[in-house]
This record gives C-alpha cells, sequence and structure tokens, in this order.
C-alpha cells in the first residue's frame, strides 16, 4: 500500500561539509563520518547498526530497517537553522579526511524524521554551498575562487563567505537568505 | 548512490564509545548536528528532481558536405 506524500517539494535544512580530494577527484564530504557526497547523485542513507554491531545490534534489540525511522538515530541529518551547522565547520578534522569546511543548505526528501530543530531524510542532495574564505588554512594553499570553480560541479550556487568570525559568518548567511527570499 | 556500510551514522545508543573498525568519534553526542528529538515522520516526494541535471551539451553542428561545384565551373 503506498502512502500519500505529505509534500511535493524536499525539505531544506543546513549541513556542513568539507570539500575533499580523493582518487574521485575534488568531492563534499560528511564532517564527522566519512561519508563522500558525489556529485550529481543522490546520497542514500542505510542504516548500518546490524551489519556493523552484529551481536551488539541483537543483544540491543536493533532490528534492520530502512532509514531513518523514528525510534533510531539513522538518517541524513539536517539542522533547521545555519547556526546549528556552523559548529560543525571545525570539526573536519574528526574524519579520515582533512579538506576546506563550508556550509550549504541541503535537500532531503523520502522518509524524513522531523525533528525539534531539524530533520533526518532518506535522500540527500546540496542545493546551495557557501565557502568561508577564513576557514581555509595557508596550508591548504587554495584559493576560495578556485576552490568554488571546482565545486560547480555540483550544478548548484557556490558562493565564498568573506566574514572572520562565526557571528560574522552568521550574519553573512542570514543576510543572503534574505536575498534569496526576496529573489522573485 | 547507496552509502557503503560503516560510512552513515549513526552511533546506537547504549553502545560502546570504541568499537573495532568504527569511527573514532563514538558516541550518540557527537554523531550529528544537535537536532533534537523526533516529532513526526514526513513522507517527501518531490515533483521535480533534486538533483541538477547536465548542462546539456552544444551539438557539434556536422560539417556540411560541400555541393559539387556546378560543371565547368573554375575550382575555388
Amino acid at each position: 500500500m503506498s502512502v500519500a506524500p505529505d509534500y511535493a517539494a524536499p525539505l531544506i535544512g543546513w549541513r556542513a561539509w568539507a570539500a575533499v580530494d580523493d582518487e574521485h577527484g575534488l568531492a563534499l564530504g560528511s564532517v564527522v563520518y566519512a561519508t563522500r557526497w558525489p556529485p550529481r547523485e543522490r546520497l542514500e542513507a542505510v542504516c548500518v547498526h546490524r551489519p556493523r554491531f552484529g551481536l551488539l545490534a541483537r543483544l540491543l534489540r536493533i532490528d534492520p530497517h530502512e532509514a531513518p525511522e523514528e525510534g533510531c538515530e539513522c538518517g541524513i541529518y539536517a539542522a533547521r537553522t545555519p547556526d546549528l551547522a556552523l559548529p560543525y565547520l571545525g570539526r573536519q578534522a574528526l574524519v579520515r579526511w582533512s579538506g576546506s569546511p563550508l556550509i550549504g543548505r541541503v535537500a532531503l526528501w523520502g522518509r524524513v524524521i522531523e525533528c525539534e530543530r531539524g530533520w533526518r531524510g532518506t535522500f540527500a542532495y546540496p542545493t546551495h554551498l557557501y565557502l568561508p574564505r577564513a576557514t581555509l588554512s595557508r596550508r591548504q594553499g587554495r584559493d576560495a575562487r578556485a576552490l568554488a570553480g571546482q565545486l560547480a560541479a555540483y550544478g548548484v550556487p557556490v558562493d565564498v563567505l568573506e566574514a572572520r568570525t562565526t557571528a560574522g559568518l552568521l550574519a553573512e548567511l542570514e543576510a543572503r537568505m534574505g536575498a534569496l527570499a526576496g529573489a522573485p | 548512490m547507496v552509502v557503503p556500510a560503516g560510512a552513515v551514522y549513526p552511533w546506537p545508543q547504549g553502545a560502546p564509545s570504541r568499537v573495532p573498525g568504527a569511527p573514532p568519534t563514538g558516541g550518540r553526542k557527537e554523531g550529528a548536528v544537535e537536532i533534537g528529538r523526533p516529532v513526526r515522520t514526513r513522507i517527501v516526494e518531490p515533483v521535480e528532481d533534486p538533483v541538477p541535471k547536465e548542462a546539456p551539451r552544444e551539438p557539434v553542428p556536422e560539417p556540411s558536405p560541400q555541393e559539387p561545384a556546378p560543371a565547368g565551373a573554375p575550382a575555388p
């Protein structure tokens, strides 16, 4: 039995990424786990509890299921507002790669768990990327404009943010959101 | 694309903070943006695919075959 959809357009949230170079070229990567977001392809969530933890999952009575599920924590995450995603700009060191941090808006669709301050979805794709110039280290030697040009492979707008503080970045993002809302 | 096993959070509730082969971050508090508790489940089926299509490539015009010069005409 099919279920009537609640929305006919994706839900839009905020995320942080790291732009990383790997054997397949430059791509977005999640900042907490080593998940690669390929250009021009939707990312699909899978719950890996059972295969990863085997006996432990069985002991915890975690049954295999489609991601996301309300009783689990799986799914592709997005925050409702940019201030919740901004702290993750500094966390790219937690993943197995180090890359240039980005923040941006992401579309979620499929089964989407609506949470108090964001969502967890089945499918995701970025809709707008923001590259804070201040987060590019001199060691990386990256030019923000050139990097933004490379990220154009995703087929979504890529803007360079000039603010140098978290508060400044948030103000710049909110100003750009206001400009987007006012666009025809 | 389907994310390979081990590449997507979450970390299960109650799991130890370090499991061989698991990401070093560990712990549900570190798993993702703190988006709070689930409220409800929505089914979202976009009418338009949110993934941008590749820009169509400009067709390369094929060279038109040159018309044969009329008999007796001077060569170009």
